[in-house]
């Protein structure tokens, strides 16, 4: 296992690709940082945090998927994954290994962008609530991490690298562009007790919102969803809310790994 | 002879066991005794008894002095009239649902320099008239309301600390009181008027309550210069709420952190002006609302700047959104450019309340611009301002601290980058 997470790591640090991730998000965020110098206020939930969140939303994960489920298919698709067959390798340690090597590599390049991005704020004479930094780095993080997981579960039902790419642009669109239609769709068509649990549900099966509305209530904005979601809020608001984003990572890991290892162990037997 | 004595002794001890009470000192028989006009100061020390006073004379504690009761009866009684009660810490531990620590009838009292401490009421005002409380701090258990009007007229409150109780200051039926300066914390309302007229709120703070102030069927009241901060615990805060209330000013106010700056509710003929709504989640929101004037605010920093429902026929014209596109041709300070609020989302979480949970989501904001409301239910700003009309300041971190963030993030990457290059 440490062995694919040190190679992994090192095969997509040594990459072009990985030096233009660093100069996207340094774009990226140094312009949301130097955007900051308009608003007024930076503490707690407000507009601009609404903002930065939605261009985290709308960016990471799309990449996420595609770089995951890329550094699978791709070895799928140049026969490298049959070659590592013939070693005696547990498909487990193979996808953790895949994970931890891609993880530790994107959080690099985010971490430095992050670190640039806020230096230039800084140079440029803005002030930020330190609160809210990290708050908003943590987001991205968990972002970048569910996201991969995700990628590279895609990465291992798929064969060619051009259905990870469509699959992973249609995942991206369901779970992020569509969501709220998606369920406001669905959900117009069950009978209305239904609505509150579906909806509980439904945050939890995505990811995406399940981090975001983390998000919120950590800036103390849990009372902005209402009477519904009151029960709700305690339990994702820290110290509780800790002990909760932990179950809910350690219950998505457990379904991701076991159906991605179901998956390669399937294939290994074609 | 020996039965004569006895008799004597006890005629005796019966003439003297008043009189040595009395030596003693029940505070209320003091109260009784003294003159119109007369000052009785208490020395330093506990009190447990209740005391009723009907005449114009002046209480006043030297040093430490604690009146505390556990009875029904509220510790201080006050009618007549020009009371005075000053520098006192009175405690009531009574549990009954209507128990107050005092109690004011009368007019022209002074209540000043006082701690209270109590299970349930702090002040009542019934049928009080003139009377002034200032300086003086109340603390409840989220039991009863700090004070408490009934059809209570032309009173002033000022310089009050109330704190965990159910409404700070509650008016009922009480016309032309005057409410300066107070800070009131961590209860249900901030300040609660209820059929109440040509009341002003001046200058006060109400933070971390459920709603910061609530105006019901009250008119012409005046919110001036007040600060609501931080009303947004519960799903149902808001920094002011106006319901079914006219013609009141909300003039000079700021509005920070809540979850509704003002909310507006079957409410007509109000002026909002000069305000500074920031940082909360929804700026201003009406409901069923109409001809109430919005204008001269600042709106910075809300997630949401303004919301309606129902509500097409408000003026909302003139004020400085943060949000907006501007665009100054003419150079008369406001913006060419219209700018409107559509109420989307509020009518999708009425209909159904759990998608409140879609709030800000990144599709929401999609689905609401493919989904345009109609130009109808729009609230629209005609003319927005370039400037803002007050300052805002801006809160940050220490530079220094962020500096250290930055250079750690750095550091550990790129350090973890070099590890990941290296060859074994």
């Amino acid at each position: 296992m440490w062995n694919i997470w040190h190679s992994e790591l090192r095969m997509t640090i040594r990459q072009r690709s990985f030096y233009s991730f660093l100069v996207l998000w340094v774009t990226v965020l140094s312009l949301l940082f130097l955007v900051q110098s308009s608003a007024p206020s930076l503490s707690g939930y407000t507009n601009m945090t609404g903002t930065v969140v939605n261009v985290a939303l709308y960016i990471i994960p799309l990449f996420m998927l595609i770089i995951g489920s890329f550094s699978i298919a791709n070895e799928m698709e140049n026969g490298q994954w049959r070659l590592l067959n013939t070693y005696p390798l547990f498909s487990i340690s193979y996808i953790s290994g895949k994970i931890g090597g891609q993880f530790t590599a994107q959080a690099i390049v985010f971490t430095f962008s992050y670190g640039v991005s806020l230096a230039i704020g800084l140079v440029s004479g803005n002030g930020f609530s330190s609160e809210w930094l990290l708050s908003i780095y943590f987001f991205s993080m968990s972002l970048i991490f569910f996201f991969l997981v995700l990628g590279i579960t895609l990465g291992c039902i798929v064969s060619t690298r051009w259905q990870a790419l469509s699959i992973s642009v249609i995942i991206w669109f369901f779970l992020i562009m569509i969501w709220p239609t998606a369920l406001i769709g669905v959900l117009g068509l069950v009978p209305y007790p239904w609505i509150a649990p579906l909806m509980k549900l439904a945050l939890f099966a995505n990811p995406a919102e399940f981090i975001r509305v983390s998000l919120v209530i950590n800036l103390d904005g849990g009372a902005v969803f209402g009477q519904a979601y009151d029960s709700l809020v305690p339990y994702l608001d820290p110290p509780y809310g800790i002990l909760n984003y932990i179950l809910y990572f350690i219950g998505f890991m457990a379904i991701t790994l076991l159906f991605s290892m179901l998956m390669l162990e399937w294939r290994k037997r074609r | 002879m020996k039965i004569l004595n006895y008799i004597m002794f006890l005629l005796v001890l019966s003439l003297f066991m008043p009189a040595v009470s009395e030596a003693e000192g029940t505070l209320q028989s003091k109260i009784d005794e003294a003159q119109k006009g007369a000052t009785i100061e208490l020395n330093e020390g506990e009190y447990e008894e209740t005391l009723v006073i009907t005449k114009p004379i002046t209480l006043k504690g030297k040093g430490e002095v604690l009146l505390r009761s556990c009875q029904s009866d509220p510790v201080v009684t006050m009618s007549g009239e020009s009371v005075t009660l000053k520098n006192i810490k009175v405690e009531h531990c009574g549990d009954e649902k209507e128990d107050t620590a005092i109690y004011v009838t009368g007019s022209n009292h002074k209540l000043e320099g006082l701690a209270i401490e109590t299970t349930r009421f702090g002040i009542r005002l019934d049928n009080a008239n003139g009377v002034t409380i200032q300086d003086s701090e109340i603390v409840g258990r989220k039991q009863g309301n700090g004070i408490d009007l009934w059809k209570s007229n032309q009173n002033t409150f000022e310089n009050l600390k109330i704190t965990n109780v159910t409404d700070g200051i509650y008016l009922e039926q009480s016309n032309g009181n005057v409410i300066h300066r107070n800070d009131i914390q961590i209860s249900r309302y901030g300040m609660h008027l209820m059929f109440s007229n040509e009341n002003v709120l001046d200058e006060n703070a109400s933070r971390a309550n459920i709603t910061g102030t609530m105006l019901m069927e009250s008119k012409r009241t005046v919110v001036s210069n007040n600060k609501f901060l931080s009303n947004n615990k519960s799903v149902n805060a808001q920094g002011l709420l106006i319901y079914l209330s006219t013609d009141t000013e909300v003039i000079g106010n700021e509005f920070i952190s809540n979850r509704v700056g003002i909310f507006i509710e079957e409410a007509e003929n109000n002026r909002i002006d000069s305000n500074k709504i920031k940082d909360n989640f929804i700026g201003v929101q009406f409901k069923k609302s109409n001809g109430n004037n919005i204008m001269r605010n600042t709106f910075v920093g809300n997630v949401n700047d303004a919301q309606a429902i129902e509500s097409a026929n408000n003026q909302v014209n003139g004020n400085y959104w943060d949000a907006a596109s501007k665009v100054d041709v003419n150079g008369d300070g406001k913006s060419e450019i219209v700018y409107s609020a559509d109420p989307y989302f509020l009518t999708l979480t009425n209909a159904v309340p759990e998608y409140q949970l879609f709030f800000q989501a990144p599709g929401l904001i999609l689905l609401q611009n493919i989904l345009k409301s109609p130009a109808d239910q729009l609230l629209t700003d005609s003319a927005p301002l370039m400037n803002m009309t007050m300052e805002v300041e801006k809160e940050k971190s220490t530079s220094f601290s962020l500096w250290v963030i930055s250079v750690v993030m750095i550091l550990s990457s790129f350090s973890l980058f070099i590890f990941g290059r290296k060859r074994r």
